[in-house]
């Protein structure tokens, strides 16, 4: 602490309990998580103060900025004291370091209320932290007490906590926490001469996921130079090869020997990839050659014509393994990043709408079930679902279509994946820096938080890295990448032209990524010492390295860097030129006046070996697949509303609530459809640049498949994704996909095989339904390991792989917004049909499915269709009960099709007029009825299959909402 | 005809200025976007103009809490500029945060004497659905008496909520929620005292609302215009509109 500086804490608590909303979701959640003797749990905020503040200065900033005097008081004090009663009190504070938003957000707005005093001049202010502290009633025992404090109040690997039960008081902090000098000392790591066992100690002390072969291509690389690398040269190295950033699997040679593909199934083939992913997903598209594909696979998003000056960009992140630790963190950064994504993509586009997709195991499950360093599904639920929530509202971007899959499997490792949509002038997709322009980066400042995010998101979890890992773990500031949001398009569009050549974001990896990419053909200096710091105390590595969130890497040119810096300035976006290109295609780093890293960008960019990976696949036989014991139901009456129920096809309200999707104005269709809310098959937004044309979002993701076939898996996926937007309004001439491989591993050969099968897949189907891939993204060692007794005790294996999960998600242009038509049900005495393949749902042949794809969005397009639903999870029974609930109306039919096929993939329709059927061609088509105005949903059928129920029935059991509970987020 | 100048502001965080400013536009007024730190550095810019809007958002992180930071600094800074619009018959409108941010400002209360905030909703968290407002008096300037609007909200910390004992006064009670047309939850989304949306002052000329009028101008943003029977203008296109017939 400075000298002459006081520190003040105040506390602010509601006066009234029901005014508590942090109190009374906290005591929510407690009790939910299984503390039920808690009667309630009052929350009081803290915000310590450090400053030449005298006692008027804070007791002014206690009243007029901390309180509101309608429901709040408030207590001054210097030091931190326990209060005088008995009841169990626990204080939980963010650890040094970790990012605390509402202290930057309170820290201007105190000084700026001080400024305004006349008579304080003297007052200064330099520093905020806040906390909580909790009053716990219904519990004593201080064990008790310190696992509610770890289950439930705090994050322990951001937060600490501090306790009071009976006489037995931790010490409060009274003081602010010293950030560490770092005296300047370079490192290096001697690896020259050293054989392969000694190469992998180096990688696995260092935390460098680098393998054997690797490594010794960076030795071999070193001493050709005839010196060792420095630590930040190493680590560079390592960031840029990580699979998180290189994808070296997706990307590798690959000979496959095993069964072959679709119809040929039962034969054994072998076959030659020498780039998977270009021989497969970016295959099709290149073979497809659609005009309206503007950028593909080759920036930040894939960009789509919009059918004006504008293109559409779209981009799916993951963001598993934070959330696996700090679940609310994790989310909040997935959606910052891709949002970043957007940004970073040609010189910017303007973010319109957010995706997000959870695959988690069940949130019900009881607490005993949960393996040592895993957090229980609910919390992993409750905590993405709220990161979504506030950094897409605060960013105000509508969050507007998703998904939610439940797998035990996800237990130790779920799933989150972040969507962004956006819409760019077409003149501003090329970007490309010049030698000499400055390198300015801008948001953000750099602290230790999320080192190594890129390498550790390529490496397994296990029970222990919640501890090894918590510096990955990142808490996002939405309003600060708002700021840079309106900051840098305010640039793009600047009226004398954009003002900067070049942009990217920085993602795991920081400046390290952000700088490298751009800097590939041109090479870069940058002095670490310019780059703004959150604090002291960050050696010249980490601010290379830190994935700190909410910056941009701009390339600017030295006569256009004054006017983007004013404009920044303005936006109040902390920006600074950190160095400037060069042309001599070398990464050089300074730091205190010596340089740190001097790497060639050739081979940090092209010298990752590339070894030829093996891959086999042997069919399994049925008795090998993990299939759940599926229960038997006597009739359709009674397993009609059990299905409902399910966790995989109940409603989603009490998630989709939670997000803004209204923002911007732009929502056409929204999750819930028609007067009763059912589920729209996908969501439609309007951006005002492309009117009167919108887009089309819609997501397939069948990960039970795999365990069969992850070749059937990616086309059943592709299938669905496609229906989903077809549903809509889209046509397959204009729809554009999105890969997202979540793996739970690929080392062995059997788990390649079963990636080559999925991209195999990927490239049949876009080819057969000429819907090219523009992005994706993969992640392929989701697994988790659990310590032996833990296995021991809950009888699972050591190492839960999830199952093989690819996420296609769907990008369909609509020409006019008033053409889009939604799943509710809309008049009594229209007409219900049922649409097939030709071939019911074999999927042996893509072209009749293509054909069936073409007839419904043809007819959908022609205005004959009121409204049109995908049969997908659960069936046909399942659908037309979803679109009764949608339109609160009925359905009288009779139909030959099984009623709960999950597998039947085709599309429930309402026609205006029967006759629109007569002329289709080339599919499966038959009438089952007519909807109905008396609530009640009708299936004649045989037997068993006979069902008769009110529809209010129906969506009771509908509307369980997928076992969240989300009072207490 | 004389077209009403409108300033919509902006801040760090608001994010709604767009459609606000796209929904006066529509309504026949001239409207520009000007960040509040320019405002501050130039409060002359409120002499020239008939309307401030404040839209919705998260100026600031709604950090400390929903709206504070944006509402003090402008009650430092702008409090004259603020009063000054309004009593030379002009018009301020906030809207969900902008509303929030107005309160904290101290130009919306209760009643007379009687303060009034925004805490957060009874549900516990940020809720987005359709609900159905009433206007119940003649005293708003930009409201329609007897008439309801079916408009989308969103929001975490919409909740009115007074000191013990006090009340809204009738008059100030500009908008009230409403059973309507939509399907579910409370006709009281929040739990706001006396199921109050929207309050204004005593001239009837400071409008602040939870509902987002500027998110519903069009046929194609109602929930289930697919269904058919919704008229081509939206409910939230109304008040801005009434809000430029009383400038002219």
């Amino acid at each position: 602490m400075v000298v002459g500086e006081t520190t003040w804490r105040i506390e602010v608590t509601a006066t009234r309990a029901e005014d508590d909303a942090r109190g009374r979701a906290m005591s929510h959640a407690a009790r939910q998580a299984g503390f039920t003797s808690i009667t309630a749990i009052r929350a009081t905020r803290i915000y310590k103060l450090r400053g030449h503040l005298s006692a008027a200065a804070a007791d002014v900033l206690a009243a007029q900025l901390f309180t509101d005097p309608v429901i709040e008081t408030y207590v001054c004090t210097q030091h931190a004291n326990w209060p005088d009663d008995d009841t169990v009190c626990i204080e939980v504070h963010l650890q040094p370091g970790v990012m605390d938003p509402v202290a930057q957000s309170a820290l201007g707005a105190a000084a700026e209320l001080l400024a305004s005093r006349a008579a304080s001049e003297a007052d200064h202010i330099a520093e905020i932290r806040t906390g909580w502290r909790y009053h716990v009633a219904g519990i004593a025992k201080r064990h008790l007490a310190k696992e509610l404090a770890q289950q439930v109040l705090a994050n322990t690997c951001m937060e600490s906590i501090y306790l009071r039960t009976g006489d037995h008081r931790d010490d409060l902090p009274q003081r602010f926490p010293e950030p560490p000098v770092f005296p300047f000392e370079k490192r290096t790591i001697a690896i020259l001469g050293l054989d392969d066992d000694a190469l992998a100690e180096v990688s696995r002390a260092g935390r460098l996921f680098l393998n054997v072969t690797e490594m010794r291509a960076i030795r071999d690389h070193f001493a050709a130079l005839g010196r060792d690398p420095s630590d930040v040269e190493l680590e560079t190295i390592a960031q840029t090869w990580s699979e998180h950033c290189v994808h070296k699997t997706l990307k590798s040679a690959v000979t496959y020997r095993g069964k072959g593909f679709g119809a040929k199934r039962d034969r054994d083939v072998e076959v030659q990839y020498a780039n998977l992913l270009k021989d497969t997903v970016m295959r099709a598209t290149r073979e497809l050659n659609k005009p309206w594909c503007l950028s593909v696979f080759a920036d930040n998003a894939g960009i789509i014509d919009a059918g004006n000056d504008y293109g559409v960009a779209f981009k799916v992140e993951t963001h598993n393994h934070p959330s696996a630790i700090e679940p609310y963190g994790g989310s909040a950064t997935g959606v910052g990043g891709c949002i970043r994504d957007i940004l970073g993509c040609g010189l910017g586009a303007r973010p319109v709408a957010n995706t997000d997709v959870f695959c988690v195991a069940n949130p019900e499950m009881a607490n005993d079930r949960v393996p040592v360093g895993v957090l229980h599904p609910q919390r992993i639920l409750r905590g993405v679902v709220a990161g979504v929530r506030d950094y897409g509202n605060r960013m105000g971007i509508p969050t507007v279509a998703g998904g939610l899959f439940f797998d035990d499997r996800y237990l130790g490792n779920p799933l989150v994946f972040c969507g962004c949509v956006g819409v760019i002038p077409k003149e501003r997709i090329a970007k490309a820096p010049c030698k000499g322009d400055r390198i300015v980066v801008a948001g953000g400042r750099t602290g230790r938080d999320g080192i190594g995010g890129a390498t550790f998101s390529s490496g397994e979890l296990t029970d222990a890295h919640a501890d090894e890992f918590a510096h990955a773990v990142q808490i996002g500031n939405a309003i600060e990448e708002k700021k840079v949001l309106d900051a840098q398009l305010r640039a793009r569009d600047h009226e004398g032209g954009c003002l900067y050549s070049c942009v990217t974001d920085c993602g795991a990896g920081g400046l390290s990524s952000a700088v490298g990419e751009m800097a590939e053909e041109l090479g870069a200096v940058v002095d670490l010492d310019r780059v703004p710091l959150k604090y002291s105390g960050l050696r010249y590595n980490e601010i290379w390295l830190s994935e700190a969130q909410e910056r941009m890497v701009f390339a600017v040119s030295p006569e256009k860097l004054d006017t983007l810096l004013v404009v920044f300035a303005e936006e109040e976006v902390e920006a600074t030129d950190i160095g400037v290109f060069t042309g001599d295609g070398r990464i050089q780093l300074h730091y205190a006046g010596n340089e740190v890293a001097l790497l060639d960008c050739d081979f940090l960019h092209n010298g990752v070996p590339m070894p030829t990976r093996a891959a086999t696949w042997t069919t399994p036989r049925n008795d090998d697949l993990e299939s759940e014991s599926i229960p038997v139901y006597p009739n359709a009456e009674f397993e009609l509303p059990h299905l409902l129920a399910d966790l995989n096809i109940c409603a989603r309200d009490a998630i989709t609530r939670q997000y803004d999707q209204e923002v911007q104005g732009g929502s056409v269709i929204k999750p819930a459809v028609g007067r009763g809310e059912g589920p729209s098959d996908a969501a439609v937004v309007a951006p005002h640049e492309i009117a009167p044309a919108v887009v089309a979002l819609g997501k397939g993701m069948c990960p039970r498949v795999s365990d069969r076939d992850p070749y059937e898996m990616a086309i059943r996926a592709i299938d669905e994704a496609l229906r989903n937007v077809i549903c809509v309004g889209a046509h397959p001439e204009r729809i554009a996909l999105l890969d997202n491989f979540c793996w739970g591993g690929v080392g062995g050969e059997n788990e390649m095989g079963s990636l080559v099968r999925a991209c195999q897949g990927c490239y049949d189907a876009a080819i057969a339904y000429g819907t090219p891939f523009i992005s994706g993204k993969d992640s392929l060692n989701n697994q988790f390991s659990l310590s032996p007794d833990d296995a021991e005790r809950l009888g699972l294996p050591r190492r839960i792989a999830i199952p093989h999960t690819l996420l296609i998600s769907a990008l369909g242009m609509i020409d006019d917004a008033t053409r889009c038509v939604t799943s509710d049900l809309k008049r009594s005495g229209n007409t219900l049909a049922v649409v097939l393949g030709d071939k019911g749902s074999s999927f042996d042949d893509l072209a009749s499915r293509a054909v069936l794809h073409n007839v419904v969005a043809n007819l959908v397009g022609s205005g004959a269709v009121a409204a049109c639903h995908d049969i997908s999870d659960g069936g046909l029974a399942v659908t037309l009960a979803e679109m009764c609930i949608g339109g609160k109306l009925g359905a009288n039919v009779r139909c030959d099709v099984p009623l709960f096929d999950d597998m039947l993939a085709g599309y429930v329709l309402e026609l205006h007029d029967a006759d629109a059927l007569s002329s289709l061609t080339g599919v499966d088509v038959r009438t089952m009825g007519t909807v109905t105005d008396d609530a009640r949903f009708v299936i004649h059928g045989e037997g068993r299959n006979s069902l008769d129920v009110p529809v209010a029935e129906l969506e009771r059991a509908w509307r369980r909402q997928c076992g969240i509970d989300m009072e207490s987020a | 005809m004389r077209q009403p100048r409108v300033i919509v502001l902006r801040a760090a965080g608001i994010n709604c200025e767009q459609e606000t400013q796209a929904a006066w536009e529509l309504a026949g007024a001239r409207c520009m976007i000007v960040h509040v730190n320019r405002v501050i550095e130039n409060p002359s810019m409120l002499a020239e103009c008939d309307v401030l809007t404040v839209p919705g958002g998260f100026s600031y992180g709604d950090d400390i809490s929903a709206g504070r930071i944006l509402g003090r600094r402008m009650m430092l800074a702008l409090a004259d500029g603020l009063i000054g619009v309004r009593d030379r018959g002009g018009l301020v409108l906030g809207i969900c945060n902008g509303f929030q941010v107005l309160v904290q400002a101290g130009l919306l209360a209760a009643g007379d004497t009687a303060p009034a905030t925004l805490a957060f909703n009874t549900c516990g968290h940020y809720l987005c659905r359709w609900v159905t407002v009433e206007c119940a008096n003649d005293h708003c300037v930009l409201l329609e008496r007897g008439r309801r609007y079916f408009l989308p909200m969103a929001h975490a910390e919409g909740r009115i909520a007074i000191p013990e004992g006090a009340e809204v006064a009738a008059d100030r009670a500009a908008l009230r929620y409403a059973a309507g047309v939509e399907r579910v939850g409370d006709v009281n989304p929040n739990g706001s005292w006396g199921a109050v949306a929207g309050l204004t002052d005593a001239t009837g000329r400071v409008l602040g609302m939870m509902p987002h009028p500027e998110r519903f101008v069009r046929r194609t943003q109602h929930p289930f215009w697919t269904a058919g029977d919704v008229p081509e203008e939206g409910d939230g296109l109304a008040i801005f509109k009434r809000a430029v017939d009383a400038l002219r």
